[in-house]
């Protein structure tokens, strides 16, 4: 809402300069966002008026004005204006004058007429998009005074950057009820109570069918309107300084009433209106060819205003184009009805309509305003374009009002709530200031309150409690360190803090990264072949219009976009939501996921380059894992993966429970990705890694152990997660520990076998092992490889 | 002293002489210790001197003895001197050979970091969790109830259009769903599932379809719950001011403004004096010397209803604070889209 700050003090003054008084505003909750001037115009642009005008010698379109701008001389302006006349009165740029779009005047030669300034249009002075003909000032101002002065332009507009439960704030009455609220200056009244002259026999019929929608229609007609008529300098100014385009005098002026009072209204051409006026609900069939342009399908939660043959407005929305007042129309019907807030907002949101209209119904309209707006209205329309008043046609349905039911407000709880200590006096004070009624029981310490029709967020209490707040100061309430039961915050020791895995892995010279959680539907189809996609209805655009359901598409974009910036070696890991539809549920498991690819350690002098592998990626993955002690109930195995190599891609589970994935990205997706580098991934559930086990005290043994070393020839094909299983189970209780030290193919061992070596710590837990034991339980454990295996001894 | 006297005593003094001068010249450890050996040794001549005592004058005998012993000590003083010296050179030498180029960089330094908003939401949470707050989650796409209708937006209210939310494409399988708008939802499912008091701050990503040089589509929130019998707006004022001086480590000016928010009555917005210019007016409180930084409220009672909790008895405050907007704050970041573009550039100053 666009505030005149001049229109407003002719409506409430506080002795407060501008910045003052929009701190009060902003410290009241009706923030202010910005304040500007109204214009800016050079000294050198004065009232001038026409004395003499003359036909130009060489133009038939020209003319030239003596124009007396209040000096010893009248000055030769040449102008080309239609409605130049004598004792015009206008603006006349001097010479040396600079105009709004960077012109500047100079004595020039006009076909061989030298003029000595110009005549200004309301566009060329900024005030308007386009003029025709010169600016026209009414009354007599004194000649020679700057157009600044005259026009005001040292009024500050002030930018109020309302919340939505302040739809009273949206006319110049509605701030300013406020100001005298919060300032205690008195609420002037410059716009009088008025009843027109009922001068034309005219009545149209009404129909209130959508009573719920609207059960408040005010009408009338005004007959010969010269709806040509121009809309006077001030008006439009006050409308050009609210944001808001002049349009011929039957908008503006109705435009105008609700910058002044709230109101909404429409006008009709009464010729397009066929014998009655329906406020009902959209029958689904119709179609409406909207004012901006656009055509509209109403559903059957719309409003319509309707006639005989069809819709004619989506109801306190926007009308259409063939009942708008046209520059044919004689006779205009004027509404000026209450809407109910929720179905407007339901409709201009549904319907992707919007208008001044729509933002104040939606917010909520005085529902006792109607009837005075109209009189309002009626009045400025036929001061500026004449006309005769029909009588008011008025429906109301009662039962559908909206009503204003007294609200129990305690003193007690109302310092309970803000934590303060304002007297029942004071309580009361702040209510009255805001035009609540009290009534009932009226003690000091609980009262019954009645909000205003204009305000529809006081419904309960705690909104009361608010207004008080708000009138006293909300800096008014202490700070107050609370007083509260101590509750430890301290989890389950079992649960691990998402930090330490975060911190374990930035240890590792791996950087986190967030990327957005809507990814391109190809990158989807990509990474998580087979699931449905989770779409958006309203994407921001195409590459972020499905919802991720893994955290690949994201590291690997973002690997994209640092190799475009020469970064080549990359170690990330994000930490997030995916989002799959399984059956009818929506899963959100949330992920710890990784990429690698480039040089294993950070380039250095020291090192030799090698580029990362699987085992770098694994080692990363089981030290995750470790840190909740949990690696003995973890298992990987070979796996495929439609995004990973089939021969180097593993599966972790926790126990017989999928935890996540690991290996090296597919070639094929490489290839479609155009990499020129192997990357490596991993992508764990979070939930497993951040329950950890607590320990468990083991009693361990004092008594010496024994070492023992075995190679094994094995067929290449088996994994050493056999070979090892097969190991501890065949050494039993007695093996501590089971290190595999070597991996060997080549020279002396057969095609398509190979030699692991391990070392076997033997250990009694009450004695000293003797050599036969040892030598007994190994020969048990070869023998036992042999069997399972086929395993030789190297 | 008789002229024989005299005479032994010189050639001791010259066999004493001789022996320290070449142990002077001795430069390395192994001829030092010839020279100790040609004169001390078994066979040195020092040591072959004492033979001679049989074949001197009775009167000499005494004395002789003495001076060769003497002698002896002199030059193995020499040789101790001159070893000390040799050995300290041999060991300046050896550390000069093993001396390396301190200045080049260590092995496997650490080129890892956290995004800046994990970060800022680290210190966020250990900040709250200090004045007994506990972490909470929840689901990131909501329904309509969570997200709006428990919230007091109904369907019709005005602020949903505010809310620019993205929607799931309808689905045969699933109702209607909604990208979080902001964190408030899970405000909601703590309640339904809890008694008072207690108080709760639930970080995570929200969503709003809306994206230019101060918007990007997804963002992170925390929010904040505080509810329990006598909590009231002063109480709030407290907290957030403390959590606000905390943060940023300043004694920062901390103003309250009423706002609107459906779900708390009364609302507030929160201003600090600017971080960057300390309340005199620069760029990024756009010359204001305030910054907008929260919004929060006491919780509607239309909210408790909803989650079954008494109003009459239970008060409580709510926030909701902006996790990019203080992370640029804090660390002097002038663009919003920088956190999701992920150059590593960025991220690495974190």
């Amino acid at each position: 809402m666009l505030v005149s700050e001049v229109w407003l003090r002719e409506w409430v003054s506080p002795k407060l300069n501008t910045e003052e008084l929009a701190d009060k505003l902003t410290m009241a909750g009706l923030e202010v966002g910005s304040i500007e001037v109204a214009g800016e115009l050079s000294d050198k642009l004065v009232v001038g008026r026409i004395e003499e005008i003359a036909a130009h010698p060489g133009a038939d379109r020209l003319r030239v004005c003596k124009v007396d701008v209040g000096r010893a001389r009248n000055l030769t302006i040449v102008c080309g204006a239609a409605n130049a006349r004598q004792g015009l009165y206008t603006i006349a740029a001097l010479v040396g004058a600079e105009l709004p779009d960077g012109m500047k005047i100079s004595k020039a030669a006009v076909r061989g007429v030298t003029s000595s300034g110009m005549l200004c249009s309301a566009s060329e002075l900024g005030l308007e998009e386009s003029s025709s003909g010169i600016l026209e000032l009414s009354g007599n101002p004194q000649l020679g005074t700057p157009a600044s002065d005259i026009l005001q332009l040292d009024d500050k507009i002030i930018d109020l950057e309302l919340t939505p439960n302040r739809g009273d704030c949206l006319s110049m009455r509605g701030v300013a009820s406020e100001v005298a609220a919060l300032t205690g200056s008195r609420l002037k009244k410059p716009v009088k109570d008025i009843e027109m002259d009922v001068q034309a026999k005219a009545r149209l019929p009404v129909k209130l069918t959508a009573s719920d929608g609207c059960p408040h229609y005010v009408g009338r007609i005004i007959r010969a309107v010269d709806v040509k008529a121009e809309t006077p300098l001030w008006m439009k100014e006050r409308l050009r300084r609210a944001g808001i385009r002049s349009l011929g005098a039957c908008v503006d002026v109705t435009n105008y009433v609700m910058l002044e009072l709230g109101q909404p209204m429409h006008a009709f051409d009464l010729a397009q209106l066929d014998s009655f006026i329906e406020v009902r609900y959209a029958n689904g069939k119709e179609e409406l060819e909207l004012l901006d342009g656009s055509t509209i399908k109403p559903e059957a939660t719309d409003l319509l205003i309707a006639d005989k043959s069809g819709p004619l407005a989506l109801a306190g929305v926007m009308g259409d184009a063939v009942s708008a007042v046209s520059d044919q129309t004689k006779d205009i019907f004027l509404e000026s009805a209450f809407f109910s807030p929720e179905i407007i907002a339901v409709t201009s949101r549904d319907r992707g309509v919007r208008s001044d209209s729509s933002h104040r119904f939606e917010r909520g309209v005085d529902f006792q305003l109607q009837h005075e707006a109209i009189e309002r209205a009626s009045l400025l329309l036929t001061e500026i374009a004449g006309g005769l008043c029909g009588p008011i046609i008025e429906k109301t349905i009662n039962s559908k009002m909206p009503r204003r039911e007294p609200i129990l407000l305690r003193k007690e709880r109302l310092n309970a709530l803000l934590g303060t200590t304002i007297t029942g006096r004071q309580m009361i004070s702040s209510l009255q200031k805001l035009d609540m009624q009290l009534s009932g029981k009226t003690k000091n310490d609980t009262v019954r309150v009645t909000a205003p029709s204009y305000r529809y967020d006081i419904c309960i209490e705690a909104d009361l409690i608010e207004e008080v707040a708000r009138v006293t100061g909300f800096e008014k309430i202490p700070e107050r360190a609370p007083l509260a039961h101590i509750q430890s915050g301290a989890g389950e020791e079992k649960d691990l803090p998402l930090r330490r895995l975060q911190s374990a892995m930035v240890d590792r010279n791996y950087q986190e990264v967030i990327t957005y959680s809507f990814i391109d539907y190809a990158m989807h189809d990509l990474f998580s072949p087979g699931l449905p996609a989770v779409e958006l209805e309203n994407p921001i655009s195409s590459d972020m219009s499905v919802m991720r359901a893994s955290l690949w598409p994201g590291l690997i974009k973002t690997m994209q976009y640092n190799f475009n910036r020469q970064v080549r070696d990359l170690k990330l890991f994000e930490t997030g939501r995916t989002f799959v539809q399984k059956g009818k549920t929506l899963q959100q498991h949330r992920y710890f996921s990784g990429l690698l690819t480039g040089d294993a350690e950070i380039k250095s002098w020291a090192g030799r380059q090698r580029p990362v592998d699987f085992f770098d990626l694994k080692g990363d993955v089981e030290a995750l894992i470790s840190l909740g002690g949990r690696e003995s109930a973890m298992s990987f195995t070979s796996f495929e993966h439609p995004v990973l190599h089939p021969g180097q891609s593993a599966i972790v589970k926790n126990g017989s429970d999928p935890v996540g994935f690991l290996g090296r990205m597919h070639p094929a997706i490489e290839s479609v990705l155009s990499l020129e580098q192997a990357v490596y991934l991993f992508e764990l559930r979070l939930d497993y890694l951040l329950e950890s086990q607590i320990p468990v005290f083991c009693e361990f043994s004092r008594f010496p152990a024994v070492q023992r070393d075995i190679a094994l020839v094995i067929a290449s094909k088996i994994p050493s997660s056999d070979v090892i299983k097969s190991l501890k189970e065949h050494a039993g209780d007695l093996l501590v520990k089971l290190e595999l030290f070597d991996q060997y193919q080549g020279e002396h061992i057969d095609f398509g076998k190979k030699s692991l070596a391990f070392t076997l710590t033997l250990q009694h837990s009450s004695r000293t092992l003797t050599d036969t034991e040892t030598e007994n339980l190994m020969q048990g454990v070869i023998r036992g490889v042999q069997a399972d295996l086929d395993a030789q001894l190297r | 002293m008789t002229d024989s006297e005299s005479k032994i005593r010189q050639e001791l003094d010259g066999l004493v002489n001789q022996a320290t001068d070449e142990a002077g010249a001795a430069t390395t450890l192994s001829s030092l210790d010839d020279v100790r050996v040609r004169y001390l040794g078994k066979k040195g001549e020092l040591t072959l001197q004492l033979k001679r005592i049989g074949s001197l004058p009775a009167e000499l005998r005494p004395n002789f003895g003495k001076w060769v012993n003497l002698a002896k000590n002199q030059v193995q003083e020499k040789i101790a001197a001159c070893k000390g010296i040799l050995e300290q050179a041999d060991l300046n030498q050896k550390l000069a050979e093993e001396s390396i180029d301190v200045t080049l960089p260590g092995r496997n330094g650490n080129g890892g970091a956290l995004h800046p908003v994990s970060r800022t939401l680290q210190r966020l949470e250990d900040v709250f969790v200090s004045m007994g707050f506990a972490v909470e989650e929840g689901p990131e796409i909501e329904d309509d109830f969570h997200n709006f209708t428990a919230l007091n937006i109904p369907h019709s209210h005005p602020a949903r259009a505010m809310h620019d939310t993205f929607y799931l494409k309808q689905n045969q399988q699933r109702e209607t769903g909604v990208l979080r708008t902001h964190t408030s939802p899970v405000q909601i499912r703590f309640m339904e599932h809890n008694e008072p008091p207690f108080r709760i701050i639930a970080p995570g990503r929200v969503y709003r379809c809306d994206s230019d040089v101060t918007h990007t589509p997804m963002f992170h929130q925390i929010e904040g719950l505080f509810v329990d019998e006598n909590v009231s707006f002063a109480e709030l004022k407290g907290v957030l001011s403390e959590f606000l001086k905390i943060f940023f480590e300043k004694d920062l000016d901390v103003k309250f403004r009423p706002s609107f928010f459906p779900f708390t009555e009364p609302s507030a917005e929160v201003d600090i004096s600017c971080v960057m210019c300390s309340g005199s007016g620069c760029r990024v409180c756009s010359h204001t010397g305030w910054l907008e930084v929260l919004g929060c409220g006491m919780v509607h009672p239309q909210v408790f209803r909803h989650v079954g909790i008494d109003s009459e008895k239970y008060t409580g405050f709510a926030f909701g604070i902006g996790v990019e907007r203080l992370a640029m704050l804090r660390y002097g970041v002038n663009d919003l889209r920088l956190f999701f573009e992920n150059d590593l550039s960025f991220l690495k100053q974190f």
